[in-house]
């Protein structure tokens, strides 16, 4: 059998690039445009107690020998923070506020774990600095934290 | 003067196509690989908190609801319609009660006890502008219509 032979003598074969780059843009400009810089979220994992009507807060009895830590902040005006005070002493600062958490649970991780910290806050206050001071209070391992309930 | 005339062009010029199609490639891969999906339940307009030690968790939640608040305190819920969670908490009531029972159907299909609250994670992406009055109003109608597990979520410091 005889294979014929096409287009012999022909020694440039050139490629035709033409639609290969068309498509190719084409995907670049797409990806371009569906591009976006995610932050990187983290996040608080909080476990409420499912709230019963007419039912206090549980509480429980072999707890009650640690010393509750009270975090009260103060609002201004227009939601800023303008005070931190921790049990009666004033607090001026979130650093200062995770010193003073940290002077008082000490370097003990157990102890940091089993105390509880209560966060009083007025409703009008900046939700931001609610969480910096969860965040004062993760950075010290305090795990147990309580919200009072709003109308504060 | 005389301008020398250096190589005349010769008849078939062909541009060096390898180095541009190489690049292209590279540059389509990386936003290839950039590219995600996800996350389509994020709102833009809300500006986290800034928290450092908010870490981000390595396992999913289970079937998490979002909940974003704008800066005036008001929810962006499932349909996208903005609720006052002070003034109009019966709206948010109703869209988690149906949440809640639906998650509790799930649990029962799977045989999980759901009375000590249901498995679902409500993933609370609230602005750091928001008045917290209105992020524990949330919570709390939460709460009372049976979740128990939060996640407050917040960006890691720049």
């Amino acid at each position: 059998m005889k294979i014929r032979k096409t287009g012999a003598g022909e020694s440039k074969v050139s490629l035709e690039m033409t639609p290969m780059i068309d498509v190719v843009f084409q995907l670049l400009i797409f990806f371009m445009f569906t591009f976006k810089i995610v932050t990187v979220e983290g996040e608080f994992a909080i476990t409420m107690p499912a709230a019963e009507q007419g039912s206090a807060a549980p509480t429980s009895e072999n707890i009650t020998a640690l010393p509750d830590i009270q975090v009260q902040l103060l609002a201004g005006e227009n939601g800023d923070l303008a005070g931190i005070q921790v049990g009666d002493t004033n607090v001026k600062s979130m650093d200062e506020l995770a010193a003073t958490l940290k002077a008082i649970v000490g370097d003990d991780p157990q102890m940091a774990g089993d105390v509880e910290m209560k966060i009083i806050a007025p409703d009008n206050l900046k939700y931001g600095n609610v969480v910096a001071t969860i965040n004062a209070a993760a950075r010290v391992k305090i795990q147990k934290i309580k919200f009072t309930p709003p109308g504060g | 003067m005389k301008l020398r005339k250096a190589n005349p062009v010769s008849e078939d010029a062909a541009l060096d196509m390898t180095p541009m199609i190489d690049m292209t490639f590279q540059l389509i891969a990386f936003f290839m690989f950039t590219l995600n999906f996800s996350n389509d339940l994020l709102d833009e307009r809300v500006v986290l908190p800034v928290a450092d030690s908010a870490s981000p968790t390595t396992q999913a939640p289970q079937s998490p609801i979002y909940i974003n608040m704008s800066r005036e305190g008001l929810v962006y819920m499932l349909g996208g319609q903005a609720a006052d969670p002070v003034a109009d908490a019966a709206t948010i009531r109703r869209q988690l009660a149906v949440e809640a029972q639906m998650a509790k159907v799930n649990m029962k299909v799977a045989g999980v006890d759901a009375t000590s609250g249901v498995w679902t994670t409500v993933v609370i992406r609230a602005d750091e502008r928001a008045p917290y009055g209105s992020v524990q109003r949330v919570i709390q109608i939460a709460q009372q219509t049976g979740f128990t597990k939060f996640w407050l979520r917040a960006t890691k410091a720049n």
